[in-house]
């Protein structure tokens, strides 16, 4: 499933790992180089930087100077056509990234808090249209704050839109973290449906420099030791919000803390630091959450319907997306060529949690992040096989109440509401270390293979690691004995394609073997 | 995956296994497993329905489960959906076709293959403590009326944590069990809370078609806890019901009294499922006709797999003969001589037919003055709202995770998502004079009305109630058990209901 990554979409498309490996190996090094010896083996950071991870995870195609803490996008609608799982053709609108081509959803923004954010916005449609930022304050159109628009006494867009032809300007700051949704406000129940959306990402402004020190500070509130703090560093720690960086005024500040060291000014606090908020920048992930009436986006294909009010036909999803995928779609790496208009794929990627090191494995201290948005108008119910998830904030809120107490909940169904954002945390544990080994097998006699159905993604072994070979006519896509599991909305009818099951609204968790310290790959690469 | 196979199947007129399942001599190909050449344990549950055996240390509650088809009946006075419901196929006092699951624990393998076309809805309760372990083994029987459709089945343990996919019964990322063959899957509980689990074979399908039942995890053992019920051998406690100083649930915290007004402990229990019943989709699967499931629109919304006024009938008789050691169906809904099920009994002896092949009752029936765990489940395919004026349910868990001290709530309406599960304890008192009985439905008129006619608001929908007596009810045997003479001997009950 892993491929090379495709580049060929000319540079345009930057991710965040890509760019933050690139620091790691090149101006950062000093800050690495101190806790460098804390690791046993330098290695694992090596393998990990030899992965090229673009093809999984979030892929940001807009990204915020860091000096002059803005971002300037450029997006431009456009039309095209993308393709689900049943082999199904679907003409969809879009946001493009700059004057570059369709693709659905719209491009990943991702900034840091406190960035100021201009999106201009060309309109190729030949019907008005805008873009709305739920959950940001403060938004100004061509520099002045957005209000509804109207045409003839009647609401034509729920802020300042943009006549077919040209260009208008939004723009604000991102102040919170978290994880948003921008879609069109002009006859939304018409343009959100033809693909008119997209994700934005806020993320805590956060330096390289943090790397060592929010290890170290997230490794004591996780209770872990050295070797956790070295592995929670390797696997680059972040915030999904929180975290306040000591400032020069500080030092000599009444309040007794961490920032009164003046080697410490421009590193987070380890007080700030809530233990919840800890991910690994590696395993973050983004699963959008849509669904398509194919009928209403055929009235617009062939009968050159552009509004609702030019159809009449009650409406009806038949399919049900992930990152503009579909089952088994979303499983291909990011920006496959064969999915030319849907760069974005949906395959979580973990290693089972280990907070210190264990049997010779790696310490495996951070979660992995996954941010929900739904641009549907019904309530998604996703279901993470294998264990809980813990959703650490919603609508970009953290889940703490006023006095600072946790409001976190791990629940095995995250239920997705119409428009809203919900932030969680997953790990997988190797809890029950079944091994093909004496003492540590499955209790149960495994049956004889002729004597089961065997899966694509099946291993062939109960066991993390092991492999052998599956049945005739089996697609066996296991590579190295790694699990699979599936997550899912559990209104089953989504899960499918039109009807056809294992389809639609369904990704899949891999889980790989932990990977010997030092040792040489075993074929799964290091999660 | 299989539409296409089983088109070719009825073009070519059956595979070996098609044939094998509609001649009714898979019995033959059982436990042949030509990997290990040792048969596992449990179909034929003779050599482990005596004291259960016991693994590594801990007991083993071992079950066997049948997956097969069969008939069952919807509300008899519901208005007819032609020409999908009543389904002119169904068996005499039913009416709508179902996949499902029944325990055959104990029975021969020649009795479990008898029970083709004997399934039930919702499928047998499951219970386990923490500190033990379950092991339940899945026997593919195959479908009676559709020997064409060679579908293996899975059990999918919903909300365990950390699983395994060879024991997470999803067909595309583990193994599946064909016709004819059978499977054993392993838990080891950890945390106490309410899960379910189901089929995830061509998911949405054997899901809808009914293989849905709820599995919980009672808290561990524990002879020393004053929640402990020596007669059933259980603490009678939802969570652990041990919170850290802050009032967050931790397994080191301090252990909240019986009768603190926080505690997850009852004096009775009853779980409800909730799913839901396109009759098309049914009618499609019994008459060979395809569905497409993004058209899915129900028309009976179920608890426990039956509809208002079914929900308020009794359960059938659980299987109180001897023991846990020295019966494999103690607790469990009773058994005919044919291994059927005994149909659900009325007070005056009187047994539901149409109900044989739902065994569980809605109704939560209860003394004044007791304290009443509901744990509620969804495996339909759309959120709830379920509503009891009259009374507050607690909300203690959601999701099988206990809910911190801070964040109990109180409510009288609950919201319960597809694949969630809710925990709610209610505290009912009992007044003389007073009709003492609340109901318990769901918000949505469609959804608590079902298939009605003009005759009748309440047919075939979600609703059930929760039954106050005045002292006269005895201590709970079995999960969801009420007795109906008792019942029928309080004043206030109004006619016309069981």
């Amino acid at each position: 499933m892993r491929r090379p990554n495709d580049e060929s979409d000319g540079g345009t498309m930057t991710t965040r790992r890509r760019t933050r490996r690139a620091t790691v190996t090149g101006t950062v090094a000093l800050a690495s180089a101190a806790l460098a010896a804390l690791l046993p083996v330098g290695a694992t950071h090596t393998a990990q930087a030899a992965r090229g991870l673009t093809d999984e995870g979030i892929v940001c195609t807009t990204s915020s100077n860091p000096d002059t803490h803005e971002a300037n996008v450029v997006l431009t609608t456009r039309t095209g056509t993308i393709t689900v799982g049943d082999g199904n053709s679907i003409y969809m609108w879009g946001y493009a990234n700059g004057n570059g081509a369709f693709q659905h959803p719209g491009p990943v923004l991702c900034v840091e808090a406190g960035d100021r954010i201009s999106i201009t916005l060309k309109n190729t449609l030949p019907v008005y249209t805008s873009i709305q930022f739920p959950g940001m304050e403060g938004v100004q159109a061509n520099g002045l704050p957005v209000g509804p628009a109207m045409e003839g006494g009647a609401l034509r867009s729920l802020v300042d839109d943009v006549a077919p032809g040209s260009a208008i300007t939004y723009s604000f700051m991102a102040e919170r973290p978290g994880t948003f949704l921008y879609e069109s406000a002009t006859d939304p129940g018409f343009q959100v449906q033809m693909g008119l959306f997209g994700a934005l990402v806020v993320r805590p402004a956060h330096a390289a420099t943090d790397d060592a020190g929010l290890a170290a500070a997230a490794t004591a509130a996780l209770g872990g030791d050295a070797t956790t703090a070295s592995a929670l560093q390797a696997d680059e720690p972040r915030l999904a919000f929180g975290g306040h960086r000591c400032t020069v005024d500080e030092v000599s500040d009444p309040v007794v803390d961490f920032c009164d060291d003046a080697a410490h000014t421009g590193l987070l606090d380890p007080a700030t630091i809530d233990p919840k908020a800890v991910y690994s920048a590696l395993h973050e992930y983004l699963l959008v959450l849509s669904e398509i009436d194919p009928n209403l986006h055929a009235a617009a294909e062939r009968d050159g319907v552009t509004s609702s009010d030019g159809y009449a036909q009650p409406y009806k999803a038949h399919y049900f997306l992930i990152n503009g995928r579909t089952f088994p779609d979303v499983l291909a790496p990011n920006g496959a060529a064969w999915l030319p208009s849907q760069p974005y794929g949906a395959l979580a990627h973990v290693e089972p949690y280990q907070l210190a090191d264990g049997n010779g494995l790696r310490a495996n201290p951070a979660a992995a992040l996954l941010r929900y948005v739904s641009a549907g108008v019904t309530t998604y119910p996703f279901h993470p096989h294998s264990n809980h998830e813990r959703i650490i904030s919603a609508d970009a809120h953290p889940l703490d109440d006023a006095t600072g107490t946790d409001l976190s909940e791990e629940r095995f169904a995250v239920l997705v509401n119409p428009g809203s954002t919900l932030d969680a945390t997953f790990v997988w544990t190797n809890s029950e270390d079944y091994a093909d080994a004496p003492g540590q097998r499955v209790p149960t006699p495994v049956p004889g293979q002729r004597n089961l159905t065997e899966g694509d993604f099946w291993s062939g072994s109960p066991y993390l690691g092991q492999q052998t070979q599956l049945n005739p006519g089996i697609n066996a896509a296991n590579q190295c004995g790694e699990y699979y599991h599936v997550a899912h909305s559990h209104d089953l009818t989504q899960a499918t394609n039109y009807g056809a099951t294992f389809g639609g609204m369904l990704t899949l968790i891999r889980v790989d073997p932990g990977t010997p310290l030092g040792a040489a790959e075993n074929g799964c690469g290091n999660g | 995956m299989s539409r296409i196979s089983r088109r070719k199947l009825l073009v070519a007129g059956g595979s070996g296994a098609a044939l094998l399942a509609a001649t009714g001599t898979v019995a033959n190909a059982l436990f042949d497993d030509s990997k290990h050449g040792t048969a596992p344990n449990g179909l034929t549950g003779v050599a482990v329905a005596g004291a259960n055996p016991v693994h590594a240390g801990k007991v083993v509650k071992v079950l066997s489960f049948a997956g097969t088809d069969g008939w069952v009946a919807m509300p008899e006075a519901s208005a007819p959906l032609a020409p999908w419901w009543p389904d002119p196929w169904a068996d005499a006092n039913r009416d709508t076709y179902v996949f499902g699951f029944r325990d055959v624990t104990g029975l021969s393998q020649d009795e479990v293959t008898g029970q083709q076309n004997k399934v039930q809805i919702s499928a047998p309760l499951i219970e386990v403590s923490v500190g033990e372990e379950l092991w339940v083994t899945l026997a593919n029987i195959g479908l009676k009326l559709r020997p064409d459709l060679v579908d293996s089945h899975t059990l999918h343990w919903h909300g365990f944590r950390n699983a395994i996919p060879f024991y997470d019964g999803v067909p595309e990322t583990s193994v599946s069990v064909p016709i004819g063959r059978q499977f054993t899957y392993v838990f080891r509980p950890q945390d106490a809370g309410t899960y379910m689990y189901h089929c995830h074979f061509e998911d949405v399908e054997h899901v809808t078609m009914g293989m849905t039942g709820i599995v919980f995890v009672r808290p561990e053992v524990d002879t020393a806890d004053e929640a402990y019920d020596a007669d059933r051998g259980i603490v009678k406690r939802c969570y652990d019901d041990t919170f850290d100083t802050d009032g967050n649930p931790t397994k080191a915290g301090t252990k909240l009294a019986k009768d603190d007004p926080k505690s997850s402990a009852f004096d009775r229990e009853y779980s409800i499922l909730l799913t839901e019943i396109d009759s098309r989709a049914h009618f499609n699967d019994a008459h060979i006709l395809l569905t497409d499931w993004t058209d899915f629109r129900s028309n009976f919304w179920l608890m426990n797999g039956r509809g208002f006024p079914d929900t308020l009938e009794p359960n059938a008789p659980f299987d109180a003969t001897g023991t846990a050691a020295d019966n494999a169906n103690h607790g469990k809904p009773a058994r005919r001589d044919d291994n059927t099920l005994v149909p659900a009994t009325r007070a005056d002896g009187t047994e539901v037919e149409r109900l044989q092949f739902q065994p569980y009752s809605s109704r939560i029936v209860c003394n004044g003055g007791e304290r009443v765990l509901v744990r509620l489940v969804n495996l339909g395919f759309q959120q709830q709202s379920l509503t009891m004026p009259g009374l507050t349910m607690r909300t203690v868990g959601i999701d099988a995770r206990p809910m911190p001290l801070s964040r109990q709530t109180l409510s009288d309406t609950v919201t319960i998502g597809p694949g969630e599960s809710r925990d709610v304890i209610i505290e009912p008192t009992y007044t003389h004079g007073q009709l003492n009985r609340f109901p318990f439905y769901n918000r949505d008129v469609d959804r608590y009305r079902g298939r009605a006619d003009s005759s009748n608001l309440w047919w075939g929908g979600q609703r059930t109630e929760v039954t106050v007596l005045d002292g006269s009810l005895p201590a709970q045997k079995f999960t969801n058990e009420w007795d109906p003479s008792a019942l029928a001997a309080d004043s206030s009950n109004y006619p016309g209901m069981a």
